[in-house]
């Protein structure tokens, strides 16, 4: 910890000197722009949060939210190739974690610093914006003797810091103004600019896409009316053939609006492995799988953030240096997969490396020393994993440029958290490990199977669902008078009855049902329901801002008739009908 | 609820019947009068939520105002109403006994109190004439959790 300092001075010579930049050459223009929102949006957030930093007490979370602020800035930055931000969300980092531990007060001239560096990224993100449309980006005035204060401050030095004059970037507001005169527009030509993205809020196009659902329900049900049968009326039902392809397309380019495919997200998680690989020196191969997967536009601008955290701790913690990997008679170049499914109606997201995996009994030692759990605690394997989410917990012997601050996956989990998702880890110790995250379509159509169950209807994701069976008499083990499980090619599964699950009355029989054999291996099982009514596509819909999460069920759907329909959580339902069981045994 | 003279705005309240009590809740929070329709039951969830039904393409909770106010349930009459809400992102249905009407009351003639032992559920208003009418605190009464919370990890 003590040994913090910034890089070094040399490297503060190569770019920053300079008072114009262009843009990178290979700077994405359309990360750059995403990149442009979202800080924007974060730092409005951020500059909220420290109003009242002068009221702050340590675990208020406002210092946590900016320091988060500054790294995940920084990360991006350096992605993107923002030096100028880059740079200064380091300092302003490095300073906020001295406050953090107590080293320096945070109070007076470290709360200005900060209030001045969030002032400062709002001309940056400026110029980076101008720089989009192929200007020079130009470096504000203040710049570097705020950068040279930050580092000032972090080496302990507070008395020499601000000049306590409120607003001191006032005096060389003119300075800044002359070099604006000086400003060279690139000869690049405006026909040439990239169309700026729109930003619609996310709720109108929710809206907007509810309302049309409705019109395709509601289309369906005047579609099934007898009356477009009967032959004088063949006009009209040719007219409303064609309104009811009008609004299926009308449907589908809404959807199509929201749905992006995972590529953009893959692309720039590879570009950024990339990249660390060169500035590392570890030579690192990434494979993607499943980018064509389709996810709501929502769900995949969150998962930028989070999966470039993970890359950049493997590559930086995880993997070995090549001689190291040598030793351990691995191949020379790591190799991380990042890879995507649908499973069970939600987005699974993977991403393994082959690096040294996670140091269990190193974590263990560090939660003691750092007080997160008591030195005489029992953990399992799990719970011990689990530790690298907390907030502030590192094992990082020594911060780099990349990472080692231990806010990382801290952030990472609450990224996805945000997003109604998990996030679990295994680890093989010196093989590697993997993060999973598992995130529910923010908005979907899925394939579904409408069951009855007593008097009630739930829909079955089709996914889970690996074979339908009409059981005979012998396929039905019994234990203590019960049937308790079923014989589904001469293998014993636990048969589970949906209506256990959710009170619903009227259970029917376990041999006039029919059973859905969901899981493989270990998980698998059967679920038994009454009948199965349809199958099709469902819209689905959140449950509602008014309903919390209610168990074993993952969303909604609207019937043709109109009638609201539950869609189930298989992983929850049959967790329920299990813990039923043990109530029962003990 | 300050009565800062300045604003004259007349407010208007939907009333309502609950048992032998009527209530009332602020015209601009609801959407619509709905007659009953059916409701698909919603597991795990406390008595009072009758379950769902779809309003203009949203899910949303039905509560039953008998149930939830502490009053046995009772068979759905020719005049049992629900009343469609869309409150400050909240968005529900409330099953009532009968719509009585709609006042409109200048804001000064208005005061709220809140009636202690009832969970805070209902505020009072006292109108200068007729019966005093219970405000719903309607962010209370629509927040639904489940009923037995799975301990968290």
């Amino acid at each position: 910890m003590a040994d913090r300092k910034p890089p070094s001075a040399t490297q503060q010579q190569d770019d920053l000197g300079t008072s114009t930049l262009p843009l990178p050459k290979d700077a994405d223009l359309e990360f750059v722009g995403k990149f442009i929102i979202e800080s924007r949006r974060n730092l409005r957030e951020v500059s909220i949060a420290v109003e009242g930093f002068d009221d702050y007490t340590v675990g208020s979370g406002a210092l946590e939210s900016v320091q988060r602020f500054f790294h995940t800035t920084k990360a991006n930055a350096a992605a993107l190739y923002l030096k100028w931000i880059e740079r200064l969300a380091h300092e302003a980092e490095a300073l906020l974690e001295q406050a953090h531990d107590g080293e320096i007060s945070w109070r007076g001239p470290c709360a200005e610093a900060v209030f001045q560096t969030l002032y400062m990224m709002e001309h940056l993100l400026a110029e980076a914006e101008s720089g989009l449309s192929g200007r020079k980006m130009r470096r504000p005035g203040g710049y570097a003797e705020l950068l040279q204060q930050l580092s000032r401050m972090s080496g302990g030095d507070l008395e020499s810091a601000v000049p306590s004059s409120p607003q001191p970037q006032a005096g060389r507001e003119p300075a800044t103004s002359g070099v604006s005169g000086a400003l060279q527009e690139s000869p690049s030509s405006p026909g040439e600019m990239t169309r700026p993205p729109i930003s619609v809020p996310a709720e109108k196009l929710d809206r907007l896409l509810e309302v049309i659902g409705e019109m395709v329900t509601k289309r369906s049900a005047i579609l099934q009316n007898p009356l477009f049968r009967r032959p004088e009326n063949a006009d009209l039902g040719r007219q409303m053939s064609q309104i009811s392809k009008l609004v299926q397309e009308s449907h589908q380019l809404t959807m199509s609006l929201r749905m992006v495919r995972l590529k953009r997200v893959f692309a720039q998680v590879s570009r950024y492995v990339r990249d660390l690989s060169v500035r590392t020196g570890k030579s690192v191969v990434i494979e993607t799988i499943g980018e064509q997967i389709e996810v709501d536009r929502g769900v995949a601008d969150s998962l930028g953030d989070p999966l470039l955290h993970l890359v950049r701790n493997a590559v930086d913690h995880g993997i070995e240096t090549p001689e190291e990997r040598e030793r351990s008679g691995k191949p020379l170049s790591a190799t991380i997969r990042l890879s995507a499914a649908i499973v069970d109606g939600n987005i699974r997201i993977e991403l393994r490396d082959d690096g040294r995996g996670l140091d269990r009994n190193r974590i263990l030692s560090k939660a003691v020393t750092s007080g997160f759990v008591a030195p005489n605690a029992l953990l399992g394997d799990q719970e011990v994993l689990r530790l690298i989410f907390a907030p502030g917990f590192s094992t990082a012997t020594k911060v780099t440029s990349l990472s080692g601050r231990g806010v990382g996956l801290d952030a990472v989990r609450r990224s996805v958290e945000s997003m109604r998702g998990r996030i679990t880890v295994t680890s093989l110790p010196g093989g590697g490990c993997t993060f999973q995250l598992l995130i529910p379509p923010a908005l979907a159509v899925i394939d579904g199977m409408l069951v009855r169950v007593g008097n009630e209807r739930y829909i079955v994701p089709s996914a889970t669902v690996l074979e339908v069976l009409r059981p005979r008499r012998s396929d039905v083990g019994q234990l203590g008078g019960k049937v308790e499980f079923a014989m589904v090619r001469n293998k014993a599964l636990p048969l589970i009855p949906v209506s256990e699950a959710f009170g619903a009355p009227e259970a029917g029989d376990p041999l006039c049902g029919l059973w859905l054999v969901t899981g493989s291996g270990e998980e698998a099982c059967v679920l038994l329901v009454d009948e199965l009514l349809d199958r099709n596509e469902f819209v689905v819909k959140p449950l509602g801002s008014s309903v919390g999460k209610i168990r074993g069920i993952s969303g909604t759907t609207v019937l043709g008739d109109g009638t609201v329909c539950l869609i189930l959580d298989i992983g929850e339902t049959i967790s329920l009908v299990r813990r039923e069981g043990e109530h029962r045994h003990a | 609820m300050s009565q800062s003279a300045s604003v004259t705005t007349t407010l208007h309240f939907l009333t309502f019947c609950v048992g032998t009590r009527e209530y009332a809740v602020n015209a601009i929070e609801v959407d619509q009068v709905l007659v009953p329709q059916p409701v698909t039951r919603l597991p795990h969830t406390p008595a009072y939520v009758l379950g769902v039904i779809t309003q203009r393409g949203q899910v949303m909770p039905v509560i039953d105002l008998r149930r939830r106010l502490g009053l046995p349930p009772a068979e759905p009459t020719r005049e049992t109403s629900m009343i469609a809400i869309r409150t400050k992102g909240l968005a529900g249905s409330l099953l009532v006994d009968r719509i009585t009407g709609f006042i409109s009351v200048a804001p000064q003639d208005v005061s709220f109190e809140n009636v202690a032992g009832n969970d805070s559920l209902v505020a009072a208003i006292a109108l200068p004439t007729g019966s005093p009418k219970g405000v719903l605190n309607l962010q209370r009464l629509m927040t639904i959790h489940e009923e037995t919370p799975r301990p968290s990890l």
